[in-house]
């Protein structure tokens, strides 16, 4: 038990320092749930109008600051548990800005929707979750990692299935969590073999135990090793849907109520992509050469099933997922390309999830003209009849047929999401052909020539997808008059602002590319 | 004189790329009946600008000149700078946007009509004077968004397909081009971290060669990209159907700059960072040059439509520029760079004369207009003039490119050279007998009353004609210009081919020693004696 003793001396058990300044981003998102839910419960008119959004993202604006003044720090927390390092941190700011888009989106979607009675619950569930997210970015040790999954998905299982009404989204949320589940499984049982293999749960002792100092028979460890790789390959595989591991991504991105579905591809989706490079690059560094062939095939998978897949879809929350995938394999080339990616995953991850949120909200809000009646009576025949429910939660079963004319109807948003369909098209001046360059730059820079050839196809077989619903919106002739606007001011707030950073960072990047400089893990 | 530190030097270029991109936005800002206002007041702005530039360009050396540059980010720089070879380009795409804007009609919803227009120009402008190459493939690609609105938006007939193939038809051509710069940006990095910046890659390469597979695969993805730009003949199939379906102004912008982008990224990245994989392949560029002036003519000649024959003269026409291009001398690759100016001064006014005729007629089958002469006679005059122009009659500016392009390729080489001749018997043939079958004979039907120009249309064309008889009788105002960057080009050729001279010699048919040899601006006897001995050895190539 060598390795034990370097942690923490069994015989005389200290209670680790902890530090709580460095882990105040992280609580703040734990404890902001809790404090939202009890007070709502002694103070009922805490549940005014707006109230418990502009709560939620002020709570996660406030991590995000404060995640902002630990710029510089760099160190291990809790006894090696955490670690809080530019990687950490900029996982942190995503999730924590992410969460704060979310919620201005959800409340503009539980009003409508007619569940303003459970706006606590959304919030709350949604701040708990983002708490996830934030152990698995920092995690350090894979059980902490574990944990943070756990926390991570459980949540999203629930705000999948939220949507009591929508027998969709609780389909969605029943295929999520049985897959979620056994991914987990498989996931903890790759922890298990990993632990089997070098006796540590940490990372950096998993990588300093080495591949021919593995104990006492380096046969039998070194395949546990492999194996249990392998294992937490694909239960990262699957978190971050990655193909062939995608295939809830498309059901449950298009049941899922539109804003959680922006979060499951924003912070969910980016949080997983950390936790999966900081182990795959600090644990098991030195096998490198073993999976990385293994992430390059998940890379071409994803790229492949995300843009061609992607173009037999008429559903645009299915072509979003679709197109979501696509995305996951240029985040995959950039963890392939282990330290030279680095900056470009951060990078890619941070532009990729204000895109993919402005995206989901517009579409949610283009859907959402007609405000609906949350009388308890009228609910379930909402349900029943077909044209009711296309009303209720038309971004569902929304086609490219019915975008036709959008442009004419929804001017603003129209145009709004023209500029973040371009940008995740890669065309220039938009941040998401910085994002696709800096993943190719990674893979060019690590002589994977033939991955980056065929990651750039891809995207243009990609560019497709996104063109066809500029088509739609823009160019099917359409006799469509102006619609009545009836969406939050907090949602198109958050909406402009993610477009307004998408061109923003696509004429003068720097901010960000300054942002993920010396994250090397 | 030292006007190669004019005035505000560092604002000159971009304010080029800045001025049409503010009025971008300022089109969708102003109210709708302003926009095509504001569209003008900025494109003529920036050809003002562009005219500032020219004059004050030191015609003496061939280096780049204005040159400014700032970090970005991330070793790319935003690098400006013009030389003798992007001159002429940036101040047509600065004549040729207020002439097209001036001529066209305003159409629908002209707020975002024009501030596409005049991000085609701040795109334009960008391409042509980036030094660095991920900016100048920004640019590169950001141009097909307005274009695909205006082609989509705008466009006649099948107006979406044909928006689609273009967008995707360009931009999956030059995904490859993005591998292969960042590649070069790599493989040439430096101590000093990597750099974008074509000194600082051409310095590298001087310095340290790429093997040859490298170069040559590089080289390669920057080409695909190239040809499908401008177009050569089997990736053309786009431009037609681009043409066809665009509006006016579309064809003018399509025609008269965007396709120049191609054939001045063939000069600028191909043969500048690479001359021995472009010698080694020049063969290939030959035939498809060659390939394309023929066949653009021939199916130029059996189009009803007198749009789409346009367009297909554009691909002969630019065929005859990769020709010179390839010619490795410095008649061929000047006469390139003036042909390409001169095909867009032609063709974009031939685009703006079959719009106005579209405009009366509303057809643009040849079968069904006739006689217009008699009913339009000074529109008959300026037609003529300008079909005289394509052609390539000489005393007009058509005439200086071409032959310029067959002299130094009939230098060079020689049988690809004859072939090319016959597409400037074939241009003849086609334009002129539309011009014969639209405009002689008695008009018919409604024919007879098609109105002639109106003032308005006549000021809006003058400069066009201007340009077309100016550059015709003295085109060495723009060879002078020209020549000094084109030498410093052919001698940077020159020396790859010496550093690769000795198995040259052991291989006589090889392309590469003959364009090099001949290569410099010399007397024409002394090139021809050299590469007479030559001549043999192509017949067997052709």
């Amino acid at each position: 038990m060598i390795t034990f003793q370097t942690v923490a001396n069994p015989d005389a058990f200290e209670v680790p320092i902890v530090e709580w300044g460095a882990l105040s981003p992280l609580l703040i998102m734990a404890l902001a749930p809790i404090l939202l839910v009890t007070v709502s419960s002694v103070v009922p008119s805490f549940k005014k109008a707006s109230l418990p959004t502009v709560y939620t993202a002020g709570a996660a604006l406030l991590s995000a600051a404060v995640t902002a003044t630990l710029w510089s720090d760099n160190r291990l927390l809790m006894d090696g548990a955490l670690t809080i390092d530019r990687f950490t941190l900029v996982g942190w700011l995503i999730i924590a800005v992410g969460v704060a888009a979310i919620a201005m989106l959800l409340d503009n979607y539980i009003v409508k929707q007619g569940y303003f009675e459970q706006i606590i619950e959304w919030n709350v569930l949604l701040m708990i979750s983002a708490a996830g997210g934030m152990i698995v970015v920092a995690a350090q040790d894979l059980i902490v990692l574990f944990v943070g999954i756990e926390v991570l998905s459980i949540a999203t299982y629930v705000l999948v299935g939220l949507h009591l009404r929508k027998p969709i989204a609780q389909e969605a949320a029943f295929k999520y969590f049985i897959l979620g589940a056994v991914s987990s499984g498989v996931f903890a049982y790759g922890i298990a073999l990993v632990y089997g293999a070098t006796g540590s749960t940490y990372l950096s002792e998993i990588a300093t135990s080495g591949r021919n100092s593995l104990g006492l028979n380096p046969v039998v460890d070194s395949s546990l090793m492999l194996v249990g790789i392998a294992l937490m390959l694909g239960g990262f595989a699957f978190k971050v849907g990655a193909a062939p591991f995608h295939s809830w991504t498309p059901d449950v991105y298009q049941g899922a109520p539109t804003p959680i579905t922006a979060y499951m591809a924003s912070a969910v989706k980016v949080a997983a992509a950390l936790g999966f490079a900081r182990v795959m690059h600090d644990a098991f560094g030195e096998f490198s050469v073993d999976w990385q062939p293994l992430v390059s095939v998940l890379a071409v998978l994803s790229l492949v099933a995300g843009s061609f897949i992607g173009l037999a879809q008429k559903n645009l929350k299915r072509i979003l997922a679709y197109s979501s995938i696509n995305h996951v394999g240029f985040i995959l080339i950039a963890i392939y390309a282990l330290d030279e990616g680095v900056e470009a995953l951060l990078f890619y991850s941070a532009s990729y999830a204000f895109t993919v949120i402005g995206s989901f909200g517009i579409l949610m809000m283009m859907t959402q003209t007609e405000p609906v009646l949350a009388e308890s009576d009228d609910e379930k025949m909402v349900m029943i009849g077909a044209n009711k429910i296309r009303n209720l939660e038309s971004a569902d079963g929304m086609t490219l047929d019915d975008l036709a004319g959008a442009s004419k109807r929804h001017p603003l948003l129209a145009g709004l999401f023209a500029v973040l369909l371009f940008s995740q098209a890669g065309v220039p001046f938009t941040v998401g052909f910085w994002a696709k360059l800096q993943a190719i730059l990674a893979a060019v820079s690590v002589e994977a020539y033939l991955l980056a050839g065929f990651a750039i196809l891809a995207a243009v077989v990609a560019a497709v997808l996104y063109l066809r619903i500029v088509v739609a919106m823009y160019l099917k002739s359409d006799d469509s008059e102006p619609a009545r606007t009836n969406y939050s001011k907090l949602s198109l707030i958050a909406v402009v602002a993610c477009v307004l950073l998408t061109v923003g960072l696509g004429i003068y990047p720097e901010p960000l590319s300054d942002l993920v400089t010396n994250a090397g893990s | 004189m030292n006007p190669a530190q004019p005035i505000n030097a560092d604002l000159v270029l971009s304010a080029l790329v800045i001025v049409p991109a503010v009025s971008a936005l300022l089109c969708l800002a102003v109210p709708r009946h302003m926009a095509k206002f504001a569209a003008l007041l900025g494109s003529v702005l920036t050809g003002m600008i562009s005219m500032l530039m020219l004059a004050n360009f030191d015609s003496t050396v061939g280096v780049y000149q204005f040159v400014e540059s700032y970090d970005w980010f991330g070793g790319i720089s935003w690098s400006l700078g013009v030389d003798g070879i992007s001159l002429f380009l940036v101040v047509l795409a600065g004549l040729l946007f207020p002439i097209a804007i001036a001529a066209t009609e305003t159409p629908e919803n002209q707020g975002r009509f024009y501030s596409y227009v005049m991000m085609l120009l701040a795109g334009s402008m960008g391409a042509f004077l980036s030094l660095d190459l991920i900016l100048f493939f920004a640019f590169f690609e950001v141009v097909l968004v307005p274009m695909y609105f205006l082609i989509g938006g705008w466009g006649h007939g099948d107006r979406i397909y044909a928006a689609m193939k273009f967008f995707l038809y360009t931009m999956a051509a030059s995904a490859l081009m993005l591998v292969g710069i960042l590649a070069l940006g790599v493989l040439t990095a430096g101590d000093s971290g990597i750099s974008f910046h074509i000194e600082d890659i051409r310095s590298a390469l001087a310095a340290n060669p790429l093997s040859d597979t490298a170069a040559m695969l590089i080289f390669v993805s920057f080409m695909i990209a190239f040809a499908a730009k401008v177009p050569v003949v089997p990736v053309h199939t786009w431009l037609p159907d681009a043409h066809t379906e665009a509006p006016t102004i579309g064809s003018v912008i399509l025609a008269g700059v965007m396709l120049k982008l191609g054939t001045y990224g063939m000069i600028r990245f191909g043969l500048a960072l690479f001359p021995e994989a472009a010698l080694e392949l020049a063969p290939v560029f030959l035939t498809l040059g060659v390939v394309g002036i023929v066949y653009g003519a021939a199916v130029a000649t059996v189009q009803k439509d007198l749009k789409r024959l346009v367009a297909y003269s554009s691909i002969a026409h630019m065929g005859f520029i990769v020709l010179g291009i390839f010619a490795f001398n410095s008649q061929g690759i000047s006469g390139a760079v003036i042909q390409m100016v001169n095909h867009g001064i032609s063709t974009g006014a031939l685009f703006i004369l079959v719009g106005w005729i579209y405009a009366r007629r509303h057809t643009r089958q040849i079968a069904e207009l006739s006689g217009l002469q008699k009913a339009a006679p000074v529109f008959a005059g300026v037609m003529t003039l300008v079909v005289l122009s394509s052609i390539g009659l000489p005393g007009l500016n058509g005439f200086v490119g071409e032959f310029l392009i067959l002299m130094g390729a009939f230098n060079s080489a020689r049988w690809w050279a004859v072939v090319a001749v016959s597409g400037v018997i074939l241009a003849a043939l086609y334009l002129l007998w539309a011009y014969q079958r639209t405009f002689h004979g008695s008009p018919e039907g409604n024919n007879a009353t098609m109105p002639d120009l109106s003032i308005k249309e006549r000021l809006a064309i003058a400069p066009l004609l201007v340009m077309i008889i100016g550059l015709g009788v003295y085109p060495n105002f723009m060879l002078e210009r020209i020549e000094p960057t084109v030498d410093v080009l052919i001698a940077s050729i020159e020396e790859a081919d010496l550093d690769s001279g000795q198995f040259i010699e052991t291989e006589p048919e090889a392309p590469a020693s003959r364009a090099g040899k001949d290569g410099l601006i010399e007397e024409l006897e002394k090139a021809e004696s050299k590469s007479e001995g030559y001549g043999d050895d192509h017949g067997g190539d052709s």
